[in-house]
């Protein structure tokens, strides 16, 4: 019986569920299908804007008010006879403005319109009202004055005689009147005396609100268009839900198709889940599905498609003038060798640092470990900036100190930046921490057992991380050089700085200067980032279906305590070259940008006193433009962490605490994101986010933060994921067990335990978007610069100190916000 | 084949001193347990002799030779020692086959020699049709013996074994346990085993050091160890004993807390006393007949056995009796106490001060 009972509520859930679902499907293609009307409606209509819609909605009641208030009372002070006389010349007054305006005879279409009408009067005065405001006689503002000075008896007696005199021209007019109407015969007469009477009716002059008119004005050119939205507005049979299809139709659409998709999403995920049950948890995942669909699925989508149907129709054309283009090709070349140049580098240089600094007794491992992640955490166009410095072939330090120590007098050399050697250079110096920071964090999960095990079995130290420990992090390895591959690959802000004087080109210098060209440069800029693209997807599918299958190390809640391998009489040489590296790539380009945000000519030394200045620094702190700019980058940075941390928290307790089918779609769609080239996000949004596909946020802050989220969303994620990994679900349950409500749950245990990873996981969303270039060089509007945008303006137009001043303040900022991110989780995390 | 001396061997990490004054001899062929609570310093003793922990002060030798101590110390490598991890330690990116062949690979064993040499240690280890498997293919039972037949594939004159069995469910734990035993008997080779079940430490053993705080209690063999108990400590880390204190006084112990009731004993102890009892040796008798005389006032019937508590005076005893008693016992029944056993130990604070630390 009870088990009888139990199947037939839980069918009974399953139908209603689906029922519910059935009800959501139906409107998702009822507002599909309303969109579609009314696009089919906005295709035959003859306005200009959709807005049209809208605006003939609010002009409506208006037009009723007027109506009611100003025009009725007065015609039924007439006597019968005057009455009918004004509404004759009404009609013919109609006939003649409508004429006019659309420079035909309307007299049919006037009486067609009215016959229709059950109170003709109240229609044809309507009618006039309202084509009257938009095209009626003027008045000029002289004579405005004169009515608006009117006491309200005197405005009452004034617009009675008006309205006696339309009906009889031999009337004695009013002072005004007079004047007015002096040049004026006939209805062109009347026609004038009409416009004063509804002018009289406000004192400002506007019996209709100026607004309204002015903006049907631009909705509605044509005459055709005008005549139609009189006759609308007058019938008033735009209703609220018709002129929000109307007004918004591609949005329409659009709903209707995600809710669509959501639906049908929703129903194969109950299917495979089996419980039927609709829960908040569904909303949630769906809402962050849509979100990525729509920001980034539909971009890069409609990115594809443009590139290879850029007219509609299937073609190579676009792809093979772009690849046949000799700085193109050069472009495609250079960037696979920089890329592949700067990931072999990067990787053997990351490995043996990760694992002196991990397993060995070096010296100062701490140290170094830190100062090697803080490279992760600073602007990679800071660093170029710095090796321009050191390296120009003309005035970089180096060379000028290698040119007294050599003697080689003053020819430029021998060390020149502006080369392919140089961006490979600068590449690797920016993005081995990436590689570093995968392979030690991949050591430090190992067993220290396992290595333990080969030096019992005979293995000398060395031969055991030969044998065991590389074998062992070769996953991590390969995720890691991928990693560092993609991430120059996809690089814009060094390429940019070294590669644009040295003529040394890459696929995203050549998009971006492919957008500045304007509609004919987006299809080619398109052609490039598809190529971008496709890289992105490759080594993306590679890292996390090949290698992530081939992952030895697991996360194991056991900490351990590392093998640390004793150096000996290596110790000191190997510390003393660590420091030396580290001096080089990582102090000396700071130093660097220290000093020559104090220099007036960059050219020359600091320690020339007519060299020294600190006026850069005064500068950047007072020039108004630049506090925007720092103001803007706060705000999308706060914004975007704020944002993201939510969707990390709670796409995180989806992933860890529960078991719903399509956790991973989502999680899924923002690991996508975040390996999808920055320029090619900003591309894909720039294409579909100007209203063609009913949202429009082009040139506004929001499309900067959408960027934001889907290129760095994943850093915070994985941050809070793993965190609530490592807690144990018991630790929940016993909450709830002793009384606790889940929200009381989530905010004495969980929240706390995880703070620290939460306040982490913000600050890795805040830091790369507080100083992002790549994306907002395409996505800035005038008012919505950034601080990184403003930097790199200043250092290619303006003036190098002040850049590297505004270089050092960021640098400041972000070294500031890791200690303050220390302090904050007391010590568990920094950058 | 080996012997292992250690000479005064202290270990400290920073401030905390975790093993005071090592000064052992295990001997050739000796199968040789430390055991003790964790933290009690026994896995830093094993790692000291594989040589992944170097002595504070003190020295080791193993057979003759000096491996640790002074400016000596031999790396691990080079001990010729097999050893089994707490993990297993097995390799993923290897096969059966190759971790096991790991150490004789390392020696550049010639190829043939290999095959033949890991082919009969796996079947030692009933591993032999596994050999191609990896390491995700197998079960943590598998995965333990790939562990032990690498372990034992260079023929090392010394075994060290930390913790193998603790990962392993009951059943798999006892039959290993005598596979372990088995297989050091027909190898001769000597055995320090680590652990802290002393269950396990029992039934291998040849000899048991009993180790607390990093010194060493007692070291016996497990027979002795048990019934001969050197401390309070080791009497209450083996098996189950409660202690009740007396006064020793013209021939019996009067217990204060069981309304003065006392018991007979001759041995040399005066004054305040701890008198330490493991509850099997104590036996139901008529009330009239008992050394002690009380209520029974619960018991609990675990099949062999029959788990009671009897109050006597202020103080609730607890009484192992055969199972078939059970039937024969009524809660609130008045009952008869013969304590055939038991250990007098002088009650100077020490039992408190030892027990503390105990997990």
């Amino acid at each position: 019986m009870q088990v009888q009972r139990d199947l037939q509520t839980r069918n009974q859930g399953e139908l209603r569920c689906k029922l519910v679902l059935l009800i959501v499907l139906l409107l998702g293609a009822a507002l599909i299908g309303a969109g579609v009307w009314g696009m089919g409606e906005l295709a035959t209509s003859s306005f200009e804007q959709e807005g049209a819609y809208g605006i003939i909605y609010q002009l409506s009641p208006q037009l009723n008010s007027v109506y009611e208030k100003d025009i009725r009372p007065y015609m039924e002070k007439l006597d019968a006879s005057t009455r009918e006389t004004v509404n004759a010349k009404a009609r013919e007054l109609l006939i003649l403005n409508w004429s006019e305006q659309a420079k035909s005879d309307q007299t049919a279409l006037v009486d067609s319109v009215l016959a229709s009408e059950k109170d003709p009067e109240a229609a044809q005065m309507k009618l006039l009202a309202v084509s009257y405001s938009m095209a009626g006689p003027k008045v000029s503002s002289k004579e405005k004055k004169v009515l608006a000075a009117f006491s309200d008896a005197e405005r009452d007696e004034f617009r009675l005689q008006a309205l006696g005199a339309i009906a009889n021209d031999q009337a004695e007019l009013p002072e005004v009147l007079v004047s007015a109407t002096a040049k004026d015969e006939g209805m062109d007469k009347t026609a004038k005396i009409l416009q004063f009477f509804l002018t009289a009716a406000d004192a400002e002059g506007n019996y209709l609100p100026k607004e309204i008119i002015n903006n049907l004005k631009k909705a509605a050119r044509s005459a055709n268009a005008r005549l139609t939205a009189y006759q609308m507005a007058e019938k008033g049979e735009i209703n609220f839900f018709s002129q929000l299809i109307l007004s918004n139709t591609k949005t329409v659409v659009l709903v209707g198709i995600t809710i669509l998709l959501d639906v049908l999403l929703l129903f194969f995920l109950l299917k495979a889940d089996g419980g039927w049950q609709l829960s908040f948890k569904w909303l949630i995942i769906l809402a962050i599905i849509d979100f990525m669909l729509l920001f980034q699925v539909l971009p890069m989508i409609y990115l594809v498609i443009t590139a290879f149907f850029p007219e509609g129709r299937f073609t190579f054309e676009v792809f093979a003038r772009l690849y046949t283009y000799p700085m193109n090709q050069g472009a495609l070349v250079n960037t696979l060798i920089a890329a592949g140049a700067t990931m072999v580098l990067g990787t053997l240089l990351a490995f043996p640092l990760a694992w002196l600094v991990g397993r060995t007794n070096m010296y100062g491992r701490k140290f170094f470990r830190s100062l090697f992640v803080l490279t992760y955490m600073v602007p990679p166009y800071l660093g170029a900036m710095a090796w321009l410095r050191l390296l120009n072939p003309n005035v970089g330090t180096i060379n000028v100190i290698l040119r007294s120590l050599f003697g080689m007098g003053d020819t430029p050399g021998p060390l020149n930046i502006y080369t392919l050697g140089g961006l490979i250079w600068v590449l690797t110096t920016f993005y081995y921490p990436y590689a570093f920071i995968t392979i030690s964090r991949a050591m430090e999960k190992m067993d220290p057992s396992l290595e333990e095990a080969s030096r019992i079995s005979g293995a000398s130290p060395l031969m055991t991380v030969f044998k065991i420990t590389l074998p062992m992090a070769t996953p991590s390895l390969i995720a890691g050089a991928l990693l560092v591959f993609i991430s120059a690959a996809s690089c814009y802000g060094i390429p940019s700085i070294i590669g644009a004087p040295g003529k040394v080109h890459t696929v995203t210098t050549r998009i971006i200067e492919y957008m500045g060209l304007g509609a004919r440069g987006i299809s080619d800029a398109t052609g490039l980032a598809v190529f971008l693209m496709a890289i992105a997807m490759i080594i993306l599918f590679i890292s996390d279906f090949v290698i992530a299958k081939k992952q030895y190390i697991t996360v194991s809640g056991k900490s351990t305590r590392p093998n640390i391998v004793d150096l000996g009489k290596w110790r000191i040489p190997v510390t003393a070259i660590v420091t030396l590296f580290a001096g080089v790539v990582i102090v000396l380009p700071f130093v660097t940008i220290l000093t020559t945000s104090f220099k007036l000519d960059v050219g020359k030394s600091m320690f020339d006193p007519a060299n020294f200045t600190t006026e850069n620094w005064t500068t950047i702190f007072s020039r108004t433009e630049t506090i925007a700019c720092l103001k803007n980058s706060l705000i999308f940075g706060v914004v975007t962490a704020t944002i993201g941390i939510v969707i990390a928290c709670t796409m995180s307790y989806l992933l860890q605490r529960t078991r719903i089918k399509g956790r991973k779609i989502p999680d899924f769609l923002i690991a996508l994101g975040s390996g999808t080239p920055s320029v090619v996000i900003a591309l894909g949004l720039i294409m579909t986010m100007k209203g063609n596909f009913g949202i429009n946020i082009y040139n506004t802050a929001y499309i900067i933060i959408v960027a934001y989220l889907v290129k760095y969303l994943m850093m915070g994620m994985r941050t809070v994921v793993s965190a609530m990994s490592q807690i144990h679900v018991s630790l929940e349950e016993c909450s709830q067990i002793s009384g606790a409500s889940w929200v009381k749950t989530m905010l004495k245990i969980t929240g706390p335990l995880i703070f620290p990873s939460i306040a982490a996981g913000w600050f890795l969303i805040f830091i790369p978007s507080f100083y992002e270039l790549s994306m907002t060089t395409l996505l800035y509007s005038n008012s919505t610069k950034t601080i990184g945008f403003q930097l790199y303006e200043y250092w290619t137009f303006t003036n190098q100190p002040q850049a590297c001043a505004m270089a050092f303040g960021i640098l400041i900022i972000v070294i500031v916000l890791n200690f303050v991110l220390n302090r904050l989780t007391k010590g568990e995390f920094s950058i | 084949m080996a012997t292992v001396t250690i000479k005064h061997v202290t270990k400290a990490f920073g401030d905390n001193v975790v093993l005071k004054e090592f000064n052992e001899t295990f001997r050739d062929g000796e199968f040789v347990t430390l055991l003790g609570p964790s933290g009690c310093g026994k896995t830093t003793m094993l790692r000291i002799i594989a040589g992944f922990e170097k002595p504070s002060s003190g020295e080791l030798y193993i057979d003759d030779q000096l491996v640790s101590g002074g400016k000596t110390f031999v790396p691990p490598e080079k001990r010729s020692v097999g050893m089994v991890f707490q993990s297993y330690a097995v390799w993923p990116h290897m096969n059966v086959f190759d971790n096991v062949a790991y150490p004789l690979t390392i020696k550049k064993t010639p190829k043939a020699e290999i095959k033949e040499r890991v082919d009969k240690v796996l079947e030692i280890v009933h591993l032999s049709q596994y050999a191609q498997r990896f390491p995700n293919q197998l079960s943590g039972g598998q995965q333990q013996r790939v562990a032990l037949a690498r372990a034992l594939v260079a023929a090392p004159k010394l075994l060290l074994l930390d913790e193998p069995l603790s990962n392993l469910d009951a059943k798999l734990r006892e039959s290993m346990r005598f596979e372990i035993k088995e297989i050091q008997k027909q190898l001769g080779i000597t055995v320090v085993y680590v652990t802290h079940d002393q269950t396990e430490a029992m039934a291998m053993s040849d000899r048991i050091f009993l180790i607390n705080r990093g010194v060493v209690q007692q070291c016996d063999s497990p027979e002795n160890i048990y019934n001969q108990p050197a401390n309070q400590f080791v009497a209450d880390f083996l098996g189950k004993v409660e202690f009740f204190k007396g006064e020793a006084k013209e021939g019996k112990i009067t217990f204060p807390a069981m309304s003065n009731q006392f018991i007979s004993y001759d041995g040399p102890k005066t004054g305040r006393v701890e008198v330490a009892v493991r509850p099997e040796n104590i036996e139901f008798v008529a009330p009239e007949e008992g050394q002690l005389r009380g209520t029974l006032e619960a018991q609990y019937y675990l099949g062999d056995v029959d788990d009671c508590r009897v109050r006597v005076g202020d103080t609730l005893v607890r009484v192992i009796a055969p199972g078939h008693v059970f039937k024969n016992l009524k809660d609130g029944q008045e009952v008869g106490l013969n304590v055939r056993e038991f250990l007098v130990f002088d009650d100077d604070g020490m039992l408190e001060q030892l027990l503390q630390i105990q997990t």
